[in-house]
């Protein structure tokens, strides 16, 4: 079977000799101008073990030094080459599209921790304190019951606009150097945002820079910023009409399914 | 450009983390001593769901006036029950609010 990587905007052989998953040995499989990154593998992979995970990822790493990476997700498996030829070749377009959108950017991570059990209990008490009196002494426990869904809708929306106030002041500092995004908001209470961004290479210092600038200005946040890493939120392919590696594959998803709003679609 | 990782607070982040893997099962967990609480757990996620939207519809709805007095009596009275039963049936199957929840793989929580 094949165990796959990453495609790449060459079809030539590699210049450095690489070991992926289990010490095999990486190659290209070529189609035209590309190139799926590969190593042959003689196990089905059942669950993400953190060894395979990491190997995946220095093989990406590694091939990102020298070429456009469209990294693959873990665990896409071919049954044979020509499987994987068959691939390249159907997707060729889309593979192309993507090589060139993401020619010479790197992905950076940016999550925020925001007190926001605090802040929603403050916008709760303040709400409580400007609606008191508004509950009738006759009301059913119906009505009272639906008094009190308003005050916490009304709470919840006052803290997503709170949220939203402090997403958009990141974002209108690190505007200008981020070519796309992948944000998620308030993924639970505390964890303010989760985002991806797509930065060109040039204009990694800068992102770096407008970043701390933001950091600066809300020190009572806490950050975890990462990167340079390769565009893996970023690639953009169409899920295959049908399974891809219909003989002996044993990943019927070999290319990942499209993921809606502005998380975009990925192949990592 | 070297690559960094860099966090002021590294165990907050992974708590946070990891809360929110704890709400995200990657299997429903369906062996013979507990398959009856993994299916309760993915019927009253559905029904969770269902009670939230028609609670949001609900509200909207309020707040654009569009309702009566009896018919917030009516819809007040439905969540309410609706609320009690849901919580009614977490207990008896041992479930906590946050278990409540599917993950959708790319497309992020059900909730």
């Amino acid at each position: 079977m094949i165990y796959s990587y990453c495609v790449i905007d060459s079809g030539d052989t590699l210049k450095e000799r690489i070991n992926g998953l289990d010490g095999a040995i990486i190659y290209t499989i070529p189609h035209r101008d590309i190139g799926l990154v590969s190593s042959e593998i003689g196990r089905v992979i059942k669950d993400a073990g953190r060894t395979d995970v990491l190997r995946h990822e220095e093989v990406v790493e590694r091939v990102m030094g020298r070429y456009v990476v469209l990294p693959m997700r873990f665990n896409t498996v071919f049954g044979t080459e020509a499987d994987a030829v068959d691939v390249l070749r159907r997707r060729y377009d889309e593979f192309k599209k993507n090589i060139n959108r993401l020619r010479d950017k790197v992905e950076f991570g940016v999550r925020i921790i925001w007190p926001g059990e605090r802040i929603r209990e403050g916008i709760a008490r303040a709400h409580k304190s400007s609606t008191a009196g508004s509950g009738a002494p006759g009301d059913t426990p119906a009505k009272r019951y639906v008094k009190e869904k308003l005050a916490e809708h009304e709470t919840q929306k006052a803290f997503e606009r709170e949220a939203e106030k402090h997403i958009r002041a990141l974002e209108s500092i690190l505007q200008d150097a981020i070519s796309e995004k992948r944000a998620e908001r308030l993924k639970s209470r505390d964890l303010l945002l989760d985002a991806k961004y797509l930065v060109g290479k040039g204009a990694a210092r800068d992102f770096r820079e407008l970043f701390e600038r933001f950091k600066k200005e809300h020190g009572d946040f806490r950050y975890l910023f990462s990167g340079p890493w390769p565009p893996y939120n970023f690639v953009r392919v169409r899920i295959p009409p049908k399974p891809l590696c219909a003989k002996g594959g044993v990943s019927e998803e070999a290319l990942p399914p499209l993921k809606k709003g502005d998380r975009g679609d990925s192949v990592g | 450009m070297k690559r960094k990782v860099e966090t002021d607070s590294p165990e907050l982040f992974m708590d946070e983390l990891e809360k929110i893997q704890d709400a995200l099962p990657k299997k429903i967990d369906a062996n013979p001593k507990n398959v009856e609480k993994g299916l309760a757990k993915l019927v009253l996620t559905l029904v969770e769901l269902i009670r939230k939207l028609l609670e949001k519809q609900a509200l909207r709805r309020i707040e654009g006036g569009s309702l009566t007095d009896e018919q917030i009596e009516q819809v007040g009275e439905t969540l309410m029950k609706l609320e009690d039963k849901i919580k009614e049936l977490k207990g008896i199957f041992g479930l906590k609010d946050e278990d409540l929840n599917i993950n959708l793989g790319p497309l992020g929580d059900l909730m």
